[in-house]
């Protein structure tokens, strides 16, 4: 039973588990924030009510996200291959990581645009702005704080993914603790893996708490 | 003039169709603050949403100073739109934006360039008074000031017509007469047409000229806020007359004085808003000798003078002196009824 702790092994796997949660963060964020516009706009009585578009999005989005996490990953190595060259490595896990997160964060953003008073919507229309106004100048601000949480929240489930990703080889505290923590029994390795992702968590949530507490004039 | 010609709305639902708007006509002349009044459901919020195209009608024209809106394009609508205010019961003001851009919002939407917007807002704060509240946000204003800022906000882009959905239902009666009385300054300084949704008698006999009652979808009475309150012919126009006259029924209240008061003489007085604000009654009184005390009165003031009813006991005095006494009224052109 090891009890050694590499600290250099320690801080690549802390990069990596920072580097894949944020990089796929980002993405998710932008393409769920587009998809979850979508979804909210073509929806029966939205600004751009078109049902056909809603329900095929709406079965995407539905199916990415009952595929379990370590399934996805597996059915994307033909994707990522092509994508990344490789399935091995931090960058390897972004495909999948994207793909399972992307339509997590499309909902929270729809259920954030549900909560926009329709009175200001309908104020809008009456004031004779065009439905991108509507957008970008009432919807998306008046959204901004439940926007905000929802990445925060992604972000979380994120890192978790992450350490999934990891124990299939793509590095990462995850794969640390798999690795060397269980595998070889290492026993500060695997303790100081889930402290680090713990704090890693927490530090996401404080931010999110404490941006949207900046932005939410309620 | 806003024409509305033949409107119907019908909603589908699942096994049935509604018609919330049913063959309505109406035509608001440039200048007139005008008020539709019913009950819940009556489909006067549909209507007035209606005007501005919020909802598009099933059947029937909008003629708007003599465009017709159904036929407009998205682009020409949005413009026409920009013609026409609106404010609402809830306010609808965006809570991520101070009292400032909040009244900019419609002035970003036209694309009035920054320096402009600013100059434009700075004069509705001040016409609305609420100078020095600019950088506040709408959750530290209170509903009053809210209507303020909705009322501002309405007017940026100089419309000819504001449309007003219930505005003051969410307010108390103190803040329901100072919305409405800077309604009626906007009106008067600004000359800009008011349609104006409630069921509140109240506000519409404060400030209407003319009125139309909706029910069912349909108009059920149109004319002066003066000629309703007079005369109202449909069963539910009276009950709304009513509900201002006095909470309890006329007939009830009168009868009830006379076992009160059973020696000399029970008068009803009804002002219909046409007299002068001359002391009338003091006028008469000074005529006669007997004494006469006011035993119940509800006078409302409104757009054209006083409104309601007043009840006088005259006593310790002859057939004859009560006489000259009504007549003294009735030349001033108060309704007076002896019971």
């Amino acid at each position: 039973m090891g009890t050694t702790l590499n600290f250099e092994q320690l801080l690549t796997a802390v990069w990596e588990t920072v580097f894949m949660t944020f990089v796929s963060l980002f993405f998710a964020s932008v393409f769920g924030l587009m998809i979850g516009i979508l979804l909210y706009c073509t929806q029966s009585g939205g600004l751009f009510q078109n049902r056909i578009v809603n329900r095929i999005t709406d079965v995407i989005v539905n199916v990415l996200r009952a595929i379990p996490f370590l399934i996805l990953l597996i059915l994307l190595i033909p994707l990522t291959r092509a994508l990344v060259g490789s399935m091995l490595g931090a960058k390897a896990a972004l495909p999948p990581l994207i793909a399972a997160s992307t339509p997590f964060y499309a909902r929270m953003c729809v259920i954030a645009f549900q909560e926009v008073d329709k009175g200001t919507i309908e104020a809008s229309k009456a004031m004779g702005a065009s439905n991108g106004q509507i957008i970008r100048k009432v919807l998306l601000p008046e959204a901004l704080p439940a926007i905000v949480s929802g990445i925060a929240v992604t972000g979380i489930s994120l890192v978790g993914y992450t350490a999934m990703a990891g124990a299939i080889g793509a590095g990462g505290l995850g794969n640390l603790a798999y690795m060397y923590g269980f595998a070889r029994r290492n026993d500060a390795v695997l303790y100081t893996s889930t402290v680090i992702i713990v704090l890693i968590v927490f530090a996401i949530q404080w931010a999110g708490d404490a941006i949207v507490k900046k932005i939410d004039k309620r | 003039m806003i024409e509305l010609k033949n409107i119907t709305k019908v909603f589908d639902t699942k096994d049935d169709q509604i018609h919330a708007v049913n063959g309505v006509s109406l035509t608001i002349q440039d200048g007139e603050i005008f008020g539709i009044i019913g009950y819940s459901g009556a489909g006067k919020s549909t209507l007035v949403r209606i005007i501005n195209q919020l909802e598009r009608q099933s059947a029937g024209d909008v003629i708007i100073d003599g465009r017709t809106m159904q036929t407009l394009t998205k682009k020409e609508l949005n413009s026409e739109r920009q013609n026409i205010g609106m404010i609402f019961q809830h306010f609808n003001l965006l809570w991520s934006r101070t009292v400032r851009m909040n009244i900019e919002l419609p002035l970003e939407f036209a694309g009035v360039p920054k320096a402009e917007r600013r100059k434009r807002s700075s004069e509705l704060i001040h016409l609305v008074g609420l100078d020095g509240r600019e950088n506040a946000y709408p959750s530290e204003l209170s509903g009053g000031q809210k209507q303020r800022v909705g009322i501002a906000r309405a007017l940026a882009n100089n419309p000819r017509i504001l449309l007003c959905d219930e505005a003051t239902s969410a307010l108390d009666p103190d803040t329901t007469e100072q919305i409405l009385d800077l309604l009626k300054k906007i009106n008067e300084e600004l000359g800009i047409t008011i349609v104006m949704i409630t069921h509140q008698m109240e506000v519409v006999q404060r400030v209407c000229s003319r009125m139309a009652v909706m029910s069912d979808g349909k108009i059920v009475e149109e004319g002066t806020v003066k000629d309703l309150f007079e005369h109202p012919r449909h069963e539910i126009t009276k009950r709304f007359v009513q509900n201002v006259d006095d909470q309890t029924p006329i007939e009830e209240l009168a009868e009830k004085l006379k076992n009160k008061y059973p020696d000399g003489q029970l008068l009803r007085l009804t002002f219909t808003g046409n007299n002068t604000d001359d002391a009338l009654i003091a006028n008469a009184i000074r005529k006669v000798s007997f004494p006469v005390s006011i035993i119940e009165s509800n006078i409302t003031d409104s757009a054209d003078g006083a409104y309601g009813v007043t009840y006088l006991h005259l006593y310790h005095g002859r057939d004859e002196e009560y006489n000259v006494f009504v007549e003294t009224l009735v030349q001033e052109g108060v309704k007076a009824e002896v019971l």
